[in-house]
């Protein structure tokens, strides 16, 4: 088991957002998460890549088979676990090739080749090199954003990635490519718990069991079929 | 050493001497600075480099100074006329028509300069002016004809030593000079005395243009009162960037500069990273001549728990643009910073304007870093360097990289 979550409760200024969760992913296995808005999913996420503000006050995150909870979110980055933000924020004076450069010295890896890794993977997207040199995702469109943290994680050794709404402010020609590049780094072992409302990211995709969040709660572990009902009468009977 | 003096000189140590008790205080001062003057810090002195603090010497390491550079900052090299080095630079400068003198020697050279010594700043403003001009000793003299686009620097520490308390600076840029000065460094100075007060007086004529850089790293215990004076003629151009760090005690330091001609353009760009300091700054720029522009822009950090104020000033007295903006970051919960923008105008046709912001480090960023594997103290710092960024990258790449080096350093410090 790589990730293991057991009765986790989540809260953030003074209120709990998520409330006694349990979910689990294996190596090279996709999970949905869905749920209506507010409903705790982003939180979760949060927890799980360790924000300090989302504290856990309940419950256990196991990562093969030990408890982080008491660990920072840039040792768990350490050990594999990427969370790709559903708003990755703008980081305003610093290159987005600095920023990866940083990156890899903190992970003891060769900055010029992670920069190379990430220029390849935007490349993918049809970023330009010149992104490189911008500011971190300093006037980046909501697409361009995604596509970036998305290269990031290309060029990182991630064993775990969350991805919190990966699709939206996608064109259908990258949601596509996305959807390829995903099951290629399946095929090397890597899991994903992917969040999203628009399913056609999950139809490209071999998804392994459905999770469905609702008023901070895991409700139910489904099959893919519970996408197309949720698709065409939302939550309510769930 | 002072018999050599002109009498002109000596005579304004006099009068200085006699009025400093009647004298005001100058604008902003909180301490009493007066007392601090004549106490100097109980510091060994240095006779070799080994004998300096232990701390001194590892941040020297950290930043990559050379022993040569080392012997300056105790004010253990050699007498600046028996350099070598500077000798020869400043036989190339004069090709260009820069010419560069100790300050006592251009006094005694030049007797044109009573017009610019003590002209701008006047001896009786306040009793720091007074007690600097019946002190004052080194200091440059910068006598600008030509064009020369490289940073000079080297030959001010020469000069003017930086152990040097009251050092007397006069910057002449000639019609379509244009020069560029490095002021300081940033490496953390070694001085015992308590307080420290350099003037600056700066004429920048028709059609010159001057970059000005001043790097300040005061030790902890010294309080300093910079005081400059700067004007400007027509068509000409003032960039000035003023890096303070650490902040020394204290620092007081309002800049006063006056665009007398038309067409001309000034920029005063601050940065200020205090670590337990109380630092109090603000330029005045009066825009007499019509056309002209002026930006003021400031960054400001303040850590372990010191206070920064900004009070920049335009007072438009014709026709011009001049925008004031401040952004502000404070790195713990004991830490101020206060931002006092002031616009005045005396002609219908000004477009002044100023905007401010100051808050935390953006914990959203801060998180996203972490999450990428940074620990804390190095996400912080790579926030740091792009907060100040827009200020530095006007530096030469030497100093931006130094300056990197010490914010990384404060950033790990300030946890």
């Amino acid at each position: 088991m790589l990730l293991k979550v057991e009765n986790l409760t989540v809260r953030h200024n003074q209120k709990d957002l998520v409330e006694q969760a349990n979910l689990e992913i294996n190596k090279g296995e996709i999970k949905a998460l869905i749920g209506p808005n507010g409903s705790g999913k982003s939180s979760l996420a949060y927890a799980i890549a360790g924000r300090p503000d989302y504290k856990v006050i309940e419950g256990n995150i196991f990562y093969n088979g030990k408890s982080i909870n008491n660990t920072t979110a840039s040792e768990r980055a350490k050990l594999g676990i990427y969370l790709m933000f559903q708003s990755a924020p703008h980081i305003d004076g610093v290159r987005v090739r600095d920023v990866v450069s940083s990156i890899a010295s903190a992970l003891n890896r060769d900055p010029a080749k992670m920069v190379g890794k990430v220029e390849k993977a935007m490349g993918f997207f049809n970023m330009d090199s010149q992104f490189l040199s911008r500011y971190f995702n300093k006037g980046f469109s909501g697409g361009e954003k995604k596509k970036l943290d998305f290269s990031l994680l290309e060029a990182m050794d991630v064993k775990l990635a969350i991805l919190d709404e990966p699709d939206s402010g996608l064109d259908m020609d990258s949601i596509k490519l996305m959807a390829d590049r995903i099951k290629s780094m399946q095929k090397k072992g890597i899991a994903f718990l992917i969040i999203s409302h628009q399913y056609k990211l999950f139809d490209y995709l071999d998804i392994d069991s459905v999770y469905i969040m609702k008023d901070k709660r895991i409700v139910k572990e489904a099959g893919t079929d519970i996408l197309k009902q949720v698709e065409e009468i939302g939550y309510a009977n769930i | 050493m002072r018999t050599y003096e002109a009498d002109w000189v000596t005579e304004i140590r006099k009068k200085a001497s006699a009025s400093i008790n009647s004298l005001p205080l100058p604008r902003g001062e909180f301490i009493d600075i007066m007392k601090f003057i004549k106490s100097p810090k109980e510091i060994p002195k240095i006779e070799k480099i080994e004998d300096a603090p232990k701390e001194v010497l590892d941040l020297f390491e950290k930043m990559g100074i050379s022993e040569e550079e080392r012997k300056m900052f105790f004010g253990l090299s050699v007498q600046a006329n028996d350099n070598v080095i500077y000798k020869k630079v400043r036989d190339e400068l004069a090709k260009k028509q820069i010419i560069i003198e100790a300050m006592d020697v251009a006094l005694k050279k030049y007797d044109w300069l009573k017009e610019y010594f003590f002209n701008l700043v006047k001896y009786d403003e306040n009793k720091l002016t007074a007690y600097h001009a019946a002190n004052w000793k080194n200091g440059v003299f910068v006598w600008a004809k030509g064009k020369y686009d490289l940073p000079i620097h080297a030959y001010f520490m020469l000069l003017s030593p930086l152990y040097s308390q009251m050092e007397h600076t006069v910057v002449i840029a000639e019609p379509h000079s244009k020069i560029f000065l490095v002021e300081g460094c940033t490496a953390p100075l070694f001085i015992r005395e308590s307080v420290h007060i350099g003037i600056n007086e700066i004429y920048i004529k028709d059609n010159a243009e001057l970059t000005l850089t001043k790097l300040q790293n005061w030790p902890k215990h010294v309080h300093t009162r910079p005081i400059s004076k700067i004007v400007l003629g027509n068509n000409s151009k003032l960039h000035l960037i003023n890096v303070i760090y650490g902040g020394g005690a204290s620092t007081v330091e309002y800049p006063e500069i006056e665009i007398r001609g038309d067409n001309s353009k000034v920029s005063v760009e601050s940065i200020v990273f205090t670590k337990s300091s109380k630092v109090k700054l603000g330029a005045t720029v009066y825009v007499r001549g019509k056309q002209s522009s002026v930006v003021l822009p400031s960054k400001a950090i303040a850590s372990e728990a010191s206070s920064i104020l900004i009070e920049d000033e335009i007072k438009a007295f014709s026709k011009c643009k001049g925008h004031i903006s401040c952004d502000g970051i404070l790195l713990d919960d004991k830490s101020e910073i206060e931002s006092v923008p002031a616009l005045f105008t005396k002609h219908k046709d000004a477009e002044l304007s100023h905007e401010a912001s100051i808050g935390r480090l953006n914990e959203e960023a801060l998180f996203y870093l972490m999450s990428r594997g940074l620990d804390e103290e190095t996400a912080r710092a790579v926030l740091i360097k792009g907060f100040v960024e827009p200020v530095l990258k006007h530096l030469p790449f030497q100093y931006r990289i130094e300056i990197n080096k010490l914010l990384e350093i404060a950033a790990q410090g300030s946890m």
